[in-house]
């Protein structure tokens, strides 16, 4: 759905993306992660049509963004990461306006518009002035503008940047949702933890190049990252421990003995996570639950850069 | 034909809306409108004066002049000044950036943005309407050369407004639009004069005077404007002369707004040219 190939965008003797490569496929969401300054941005920009790459190829859904960037904007719908609303507008009117301008037709506006504020959750909203929204307010307007021509490719620039904790939830549901309608999701960010529970694939960029990417197990696998494990257990604390401390992928053991809980590091793939439970249940450990935290992302990334800004 | 103006409609359908009734909140202004539209239909209704030789001497035709300068000097500034920063204003909030996504080409855009500024214009200015149509009434002037007037106001209208686009086209920030509009209309109207003072000068003639030769300056708004008025005097004076020094060739009013009217078309026509490079590849 989204091909980017050799890319390069140089501001001056800047070089914000160097050589860049990416490829997402239809209905994924693709989280594209990298410090302050890495370049995605820019990368995005170059996505939807809004800047001139130096060098590369990027296409979407089959068309290229430099030839026909027209056709790209209509399957497009691209979220700024900074970006004015017209204040004076309300809520409905400014929907409206873009609905018009994407040359919906009047009959069909109403229905569409009031299907796209349920979504965003501003239909108790429809009509207060756009200026007076809170922050995350605008945000989720921002993200209803962009869907309201119903575009196959999101491309959204730190969507959750400013939103408190619940905000981001929402953000994060809301974008879920966005995903089972079979939209494809580009979606940039630098707070990882947010991206990790729902992206189906991940690219992390540093200083303008591409460090990793793929689907977030094969990336998981592939950069032999231990796996973060939580083991509840009623009894045999001791049992528990021996075997735990007997089993050489394991490290970083701590043990809760009051709340029989046990944190440890693993690296291992599935199957060695299964085995290693079946072999506690065998030697009669009563177990609880046995919970992969995920937070893999986090360690990757940590391994992956270097803290360098092009 | 009738698909294609519903297809314009509905294209300057929102970009109206969105500018005067919200954005600018001119519900008030739009209410006074529509009264003063309704005065002048009271007094349209009443009589309209048709023999013009037995309204001579009255001061119907400078009582016009009065309110046509002010509504001139109005209509130029308010124009210009909108115009230039209709474009540059969304750069600066960063709503272009929304804009150049929705897939409207750069003729649309530079178009509603044209007809806003014309329609904002046209708004502020109706309150004169009533004024300038007791003027036939006052006698001295006939209600065609009004209507002359209207229009060439109109197209020289549609060449300011194409011009402060041009240059809210050209430049990023608002102030630095509305300082090179200024300078236009300064140099437009008064550049003229200056540099054929210095031509005449140069060849020989005393530097103030006002016989001097004629150059650029013919293409000037005022010289359009003073044609205008010497044609409406020259109808209701006999024997009336006209001061006009001596130049390569003169210009009726008329064939002025003709030259401005192809020039609002090129500007136009060139602006909407770069705009379109402009939303392709430029960042705001
Ligand atoms: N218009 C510009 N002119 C010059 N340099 C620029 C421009 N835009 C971005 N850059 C540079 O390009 C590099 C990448 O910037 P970019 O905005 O893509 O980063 P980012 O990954 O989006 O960062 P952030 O997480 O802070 O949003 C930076 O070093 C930045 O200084
Ligand atoms: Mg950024």
């Amino acid at each position: 759905m989204i091909e980017i190939k050799n890319l390069y965008k140089y501001y001056g003797n800047l070089m914000a993306v160097n050589n860049l490569n990416l490829f997402v496929e239809k209905g994924e969401i693709f989280g594209f992660i990298g410090p302050n300054g890495a370049g995605k941005s820019t990368t995005i920009k170059i996505l939807s049509t809004l800047l001139n790459p130096s060098a590369g190829l990027c296409k979407i859904n089959g068309i290229n963004v430099v030839d026909e960037p027209y056709k790209v904007r209509r399957i497009l719908g691209y979220m700024p990461d900074l970006f004015g609303l017209y204040e004076e507008l309300k809520v409905f009117e400014y929907l409206d306006f873009f609905a018009a301008c994407h040359k919906i037709p009047y009959k069909d506006r109403n229905a569409i518009i009031n299907d796209i504020l349920e979504l965003t959750d501003l239909t108790v909203k429809k009509d207060s002035p756009v200026g007076g929204l809170s922050r995350g307010m605008k945000q989720r307007l921002c993200l209803a503008k962009t869907l309201i021509h119903d575009p196959l490719v999101l491309v959204l620039d730190e969507p959750a940047s400013g939103l408190d904790p619940r905000g981001r939830v929402e953000m994060r549901m809301l974008l879920n949702e966005l995903r089972k309608m079979g939209k494809t999701i580009f979606v940039s960010s630098h707070i990882l933890t947010e991206l990790a529970d729902f992206c189906t694939s991940v690219g992390i960029i540093e200083a303008g190049r591409l460090v990793v990417s793929g689907r977030i197990e094969d990336v998981v696998k592939s950069q032999g990252v231990n796996r973060h494990i939580k083991l509840k257990i009623i009894d045999n604390v001791e049992l528990c421990e021996t075997i735990l401390k007997s089993t050489p992928e394991i490290s970083n053991i701590e043990a809760a003995v009051l709340e029989k809980v046990f944190t440890f590091e693993m690296r291992a793939d599935d199957q060695a996570l299964a085995d290693l439970l079946r072999h506690l249940i065998h030697n009669g450990v009563q177990v609880v639950s046995f919970y992969d935290k995920g937070g893999n992302l986090e360690d990757i990334f940590m391994k992956v850069t270097k803290g360098q800004v092009s | 034909m009738p698909q294609r103006l519903i297809k314009i409609y509905e294209t300057l359908k929102p970009a109206m809306i969105f500018e005067f009734i919200y954005r600018q909140n001119h519900a008030p202004l739009v209410s006074y409108a529509i009264s003063a539209l309704a005065i002048c239909g009271c007094f349209l209704f009443g009589q309209w004066p048709y023999e013009q030789e037995a309204l001579h001497n009255s001061f119907g035709d400078r009582f016009f002049t009065v309110i046509m300068v002010y509504t001139i000097a109005v209509a130029t500034v308010l124009a210009t000044g909108h115009a230039a920063l209709s474009i540059s204003s969304e750069k600066e909030k960063k709503t272009l950036t929304l804009l150049r996504m929705s897939g409207l080409g750069p003729g649309e855009i530079v178009f509603s943005k044209a007809a806003v500024s014309l329609c904002f214009t046209v708004f502020i200015l109706l309150p004169a309407a009533p004024l300038i149509t007791i003027c036939p009434f006052l006698g001295g002037i006939s209600g065609q050369a009004i209507l002359k007037s209207l229009l060439i106001l109109f197209v020289s209208l549609l060449f300011y407004i194409s011009a402060g686009i041009f240059i809210s086209i050209l430049f990023k920030k608002s102030y630095t639009c509305i300082a090179f509009a200024t300078a236009f209309l300064l140099i437009l109207h008064f550049g003229f004069f200056i540099i054929d003072d210095a031509i005449s000068y140069a060849s020989g003639a005393s530097y103030y005077s006002r016989h001097n030769y004629r150059y650029l300056s013919v293409f000037s708004p005022l010289e359009m404007w003073r044609s205008f008025f010497d044609s409406i005097q020259a109808a209701v004076t006999p024997n009336y002369k006209p001061f006009s020094p001596e130049s390569y060739f003169s210009l009726t009013s008329g064939e002025s707004a003709a030259i401005y009217f192809g020039a609002a078309v090129i500007l136009f026509y060139s602006g909407v040219k770069i705009f379109e490079n402009y939303l392709k590849w430029r960042e705001n």
